[in-house]
């Protein structure tokens, strides 16, 4: 139920809205009711809550980027549980030196222990 | 500058919420207007409208009172219906490229027909029309300077040449007159 104030209100506006020719073919009655519906959660009332909340989703955002990180960086590294034992193969002869360019090695007679020319 | 509204809207910010039912009352059929002229359709017009004044509260915070509160909510609501606008357009383009597009045409028609749940504005304006011109030409005057002219009661004084006290109880008589034309269109919600 309106007040008297409420829809004395609500007269003048539609008067004022008639007088301006500024006024649409109709209005739904519950329009005003459908807007009030929708003001449940006023932002500015409650500063303080919505500070937290911004302070608690970044933090929340924040572990979980750490958690995605981490896991993605670990993941890829597995270690072996026991030593590896390898011998290492190391060159007894450096062969580089004694490659011919096979432009000159075409035309001469190739010593025994030179590489062949591929 | 002064704006009738400060009042309320200090009650409002101060939590007040339920107040804010006085501001949509005072400017709900400007701003469907306004929409209208937009959208092209009442229904749009409303839902935009709505959400100007959804909108209007959630800034509400940021008004700074150094123009009139309507002023404000006027130049929302044009950026909403521009929203509106632009998201229709871009739903057209789809429905262009959509095989199913000629199945929507007929949502377009504007119908002219009042809706059961609705006030029949085109009715109380004829109304109120014959009543302002029936009304004595000092009333008139009132009613032209300040509701439609948007003059404050010092200027008022100025051009009427009156005690702002006098001008203020015409304004009063001749506002009672014309809201019990429109009376009987409004039922109580």
């Amino acid at each position: 139920m309106m007040n008297d104030k409420t829809q004395n209100i609500k007269l003048l506006g539609f008067l004022k809205a008639i007088l301006k020719k500024e006024y649409p073919h109709y209005i739904s009655k519950d329009f005003s009711s459908k807007v009030m519906s929708k003001l449940d959660k006023p932002f500015y009332s409650h500063g303080f809550f919505n500070y937290g909340l911004r302070i608690a989703s970044a933090v929340t955002f924040a572990i979980i980027t750490l958690f995605t990180m981490d896991s993605i960086l670990t993941d890829n590294v597995k270690y072996s549980k026991s030593n590896i034992e390898q011998e290492i193969l190391t060159p007894t002869r450096n062969v580089a030196n004694q490659m011919k360019k096979c432009d000159y090695v075409e035309n001469e007679p190739q010593p025994s222990d030179s590489l062949e020319c591929q | 500058m002064h704006d009738d509204d400060k009042e309320i809207l200090e009650e409002i910010l101060d939590g007040n919420i339920s107040k804010y039912e006085v501001i949509i009352h005072k400017y709900q059929a400007r701003i469907i207007s306004l929409c209208f002229r937009y959208t092209k359709s009442y229904p749009d017009a409303e839902e935009v409208a709505q959400e100007s004044f959804l909108k209007a509260f959630n800034s509400l915070h940021k008004f700074r009172f150094e123009s009139k509160f309507y002023s404000w909510l006027h130049r929302i609501s044009i950026n909403c219906s521009l929203n509106y606008i632009n998201s229709k357009e871009k739903t057209k383009e789809k429905e262009t490229i959509s095989e199913n597009s000629g199945l929507n045409e007929g949502r377009r028609e504007i119908s002219s027909e009042t809706p059961y749940n609705a006030y029949n504005m085109q009715i109380m304006a004829e109304t109120i029309e014959s009543v302002y011109n029936s009304l004595p030409d000092d009333l008139k005057l009132m009613i032209k300077l300040r509701d439609i002219d948007d003059l404050s009661y010092d200027e008022m004084t100025k051009i009427a040449k009156l005690p702002i006290g006098t001008i203020k109880s015409k304004l009063h008589r001749a506002r009672e007159i014309l809201t019990k034309a429109l009376g009987k269109y409004i039922d109580d919600e």
